[in-house]
């Protein structure tokens, strides 16, 4: 299903502290362990065409490293989905809240282990992490939590 | 006086006494010698023909000589005995004349003097002039004003007077390559000394077995054994079931491997502070110190580079940030590594690079002190590195070769790696085409329409990893689990879009496959079928059947610059 998108786009700079969500919570902070500036980027986009609309709002931060993060926050404000891409791995725990764990668990207990893929499938959470070390990609979602007519597809 | 030789080559003899008795000179000296013979020389030239710069030797000899003597002029000078015979330097082209003149009687013996075809010349060159022994040499040879050649020393026999060989060396020492050409301006001699001396062994096993003791469930695990010592010292350990890793840069080894007395120097931030790491893999992090060593592989040294010793104990370690464990699971130990450390080979120079010298990264390096970390800037020379790029020579990259595996898989795989891209005879790159890589070490494959823009190759990957929802998968996820095998195909783009090709390649199950097989084609998920990946990863079975070279980032090697693969 191909949509089209309609873009607001503020622009700001923030200085100092930046506000990551964690994945099925409300936006949160991460505080002093992150000093540099990042460019923050907010769009608000409705499907059209399906008589479903969805809306919701992106949050795209850019690392210093050059590490792209993306996150997909509902009209509650509540983040449904994340994305990264870059050269380093974002900090994976802020970024998935209490999700952080299934990523963990599942690690431990894949058979003929592999190094460079990890993907997690459960009913509760979908997460996607692949590349390899300074070019790392990834994308994680809440199944149940998604707005009606949202394709996980567009995640970017 | 001007005498005209009839041919010009011959010994002009002319009696001038008794030539007439024209002139009035002749008349005056007739009249006072009448009681005294007139004076009858005789002279002669040998040869009579020759060319500029040759010996003529003179004779001759003086019937009733005058008392005043007799004296040379014309091609000669000065005073001569009556008789005798000396030897003179042909000069100049052309007629040359010696004339001898005994009391007011003159004779001459003319020698025709030509232009000597000019003297050969040869050169010889070797290119370069100093190889190893696994490396050839060209020799190159040219001559002027020569009609043949003839090589001795190192080569023998006939060659043609200008020309080039290839000198494959087969054993070291220094070798003179002489020869001699001629021509008929006679003969010149060259030589070019060729040094060989012994190559560096540049390769070293790759084992995919089981694994060490104390790993279970290994499949595609290429090893490598890695000796470290501490810097500049013949302290050194060898540490065998090191995964060789084409999709990480730089040597992290568990320090539970480790002998204490390496005693490994610690390695300082950017502030002086005592340098943590972080490795950060999809599948979970390494956290440890950045020490020092020496690290050999074959004959080839990394001296006195940084490596990461996962689990270090020392006390500015003890504590894992909470930004490196935020990357997944612990992977830092035997069981979960499945190896002993990780050889990171691919196409970077440092496992970070440019950023983490210019800022402190979070999650990368740490500044630590008393198990206290904080993230730090780290100078480039001080990250850890690709040992490959600091090695004295064959350090442009690497090849890999396997052997095939089929469907049912192998209990074990021996494998070569080879450090150096065309530097050695062992590690050319042949029909191989080169397939250009991005900035993020990334190419494209296109599979069932699709293209994975930013897939690559990875030799620390233990499949296939490929998204494919038509492909059923085993219990528990992750691996693929075909009814039967697999025959599939992709195609790989160079990321400049300058080469391109098929790759065929089977996907069998995994489940099925006998437990003692540690090499198989075996594939696996990406992730989800409804999530928008870009990678397409190319891991171990890609290497099976397959010479694949690694060229590193900013390497030329066969008219590209890398990072590049070619395979």
């Amino acid at each position: 299903m191909r949509r089209a998108f309609s873009l607001m786009l503020f622009l700001s700079l923030l200085q100092g502290a930046l506000a990551w969500a964690a994945l099925g919570s409300a936006p949160s902070n991460f505080g002093a362990a992150t000093t540099q500036s990042r460019q923050a980027s907010r769009l608000a986009a409705s499907s059209t065409g399906t008589g479903a609309d969805a809306v919701y709002t992106v949050t795209q931060s850019t690392l210093d490293s050059g590490t792209v993060v993306r996150e997909y926050s509902d009209a509650n404000g509540t983040v449904f989905a994340v994305s990264w891409k870059g050269p380093t791995l974002p900090d994976l725990r802020t970024l998935l809240g209490d999700k952080f764990t299934a990523m963990t668990s599942n690690a431990a207990r894949r058979p003929k282990a592999g190094h460079s893929q990890l993907a997690v499938n459960q009913s509760d959470v979908v997460i996607v992490s692949n590349g390899h070390m300074r070019a790392y990609a990834g994308q994680a979602w809440i199944p149940g939590a998604l707005p009606a007519g949202f394709d996980t597809g567009s995640i970017e | 006086m001007k005498f005209s030789c009839l041919a010009g080559a011959m010994l002009c003899l002319v009696l001038a006494a008794c030539g007439g008795g024209g002139s009035s000179a002749s008349g005056t000296a007739a009249t006072t010698t009448l009681a005294t013979p007139a004076p009858v020389i005789s002279i002669s030239a040998s040869p009579t023909a020759t060319t500029s710069g040759q010996v003529i030797t003179l004779s001759w000899s003086v019937s009733n000589p005058p008392s005043s003597g007799c004296t040379a002029s014309g091609a000669w000078s000065g005073a001569v005995a009556s008789s005798g015979t000396q030897t003179v330097t042909a000069g100049e082209a052309g007629s040359a004349s010696y004339t001898l003149s005994c009391g007011g009687v003159s004779n001459s013996a003319v020698v025709t003097v030509s232009t000597p075809p000019p003297s050969p010349t040869v050169s010889l060159t070797l290119a370069p002039a100093s190889i190893t022994t696994a490396q050839t040499s060209t020799l190159s040879w040219s001559s002027a004003n020569a009609t043949s050649c003839t090589a001795s020393g190192a080569w023998s026999g006939s060659k043609a007077t200008a020309g080039s060989a290839t000198i494959t060396p087969t054993a070291a020492g220094n070798f003179t390559y002489s020869l001699s050409c001629s021509g008929d301006g006679g003969t010149a001699s060259g030589s070019a000394v060729l040094s060989v001396t012994a190559a560096l062994n540049n390769s070293t096993a790759i084992l995919v077995d089981s694994g060490p003791s104390g790993v279970n469930g290994v499949i595609n695990v290429p090893y490598v054994s890695v000796t470290v010592c501490r810097p500049g010292t013949s302290t050194c350990q060898t540490i065998d079931h090191v995964l060789l890793d084409t999709g990480s840069y730089g040597l992290r080894l568990l320090t539970s491997q480790l002998d204490s007395t390496l005693a490994l120097p610690a390695v300082a931030t950017a502030s002086g502070e005592d340098a943590g790491a972080c490795g950060k893999f999809i599948s979970g992090y390494t956290w440890g110190a950045v020490r020092q060593a020496d690290v050999r592989i074959a004959d080839e040294v990394a001296s006195g580079i940084s490596i990461q010793v996962i689990g270090d104990s020392g006390a500015s370690y003890t504590s894992t940030p909470s930004s490196c464990s935020s990357a997944g699971a612990n992977i830092g130990t035997l069981s979960a590594l499945g190896a002993k450390g990780i050889l990171g080979v691919g196409m970077f120079r440092q496992d970070c690079g440019a950023s983490c010298a210019n800022a402190a990264i979070s999650g990368v390096y740490y500044a630590c002190a008393s198990g206290s970390c904080a993230p730090d800037a780290m100078p480039l020379a001080r990250q850890i590195g690709n040992p490959v790029a600091a090695f004295a020579s064959n350090n442009n990259g690497l090849l890999i070769t396997m052997p095939a595996v089929g469907t049912a898989g192998l209990t074990s795989v021996n494998g070569t790696l080879i450090f150096g891209v065309n530097t050695q005879s062992n590690n050319t790159i042949a029909g191989e085409t080169l397939y250009q890589a991005n900035g993020s070490g990334d190419f494209t494959t296109t599979y069932k329409g699709k293209a994975y823009s930013a897939s690559f190759i990875d030799s620390g990957s233990n499949g296939y990893f490929f998204p494919d929802s038509s492909i059923r998968q085993c219990s528990g996820g992750d691996f693929y689990c075909p009814a039967s095998p697999l025959s599939l195909s992709a195609v790989n783009t160079a990321a400049d879009g300058s080469a391109s090709g098929t790759i065929g390649f089977n996907v069998v199950n995994m489940v099925s496959l006998d437990s003692t097989i540690t090499a198989a084609q075996v594939g696996g998920t990406v992730g989800s079928s409804t999530s928008s990946g870009t990678y397409f990863d190319w891991g171990m079975p890609f290497f099976y059947g397959r010479r694949v070279f690694v060229v590193l980032e900013g390497a030329s090697v066969a008219g590209k610059t890398g990072p590049y693969w070619a395979y």
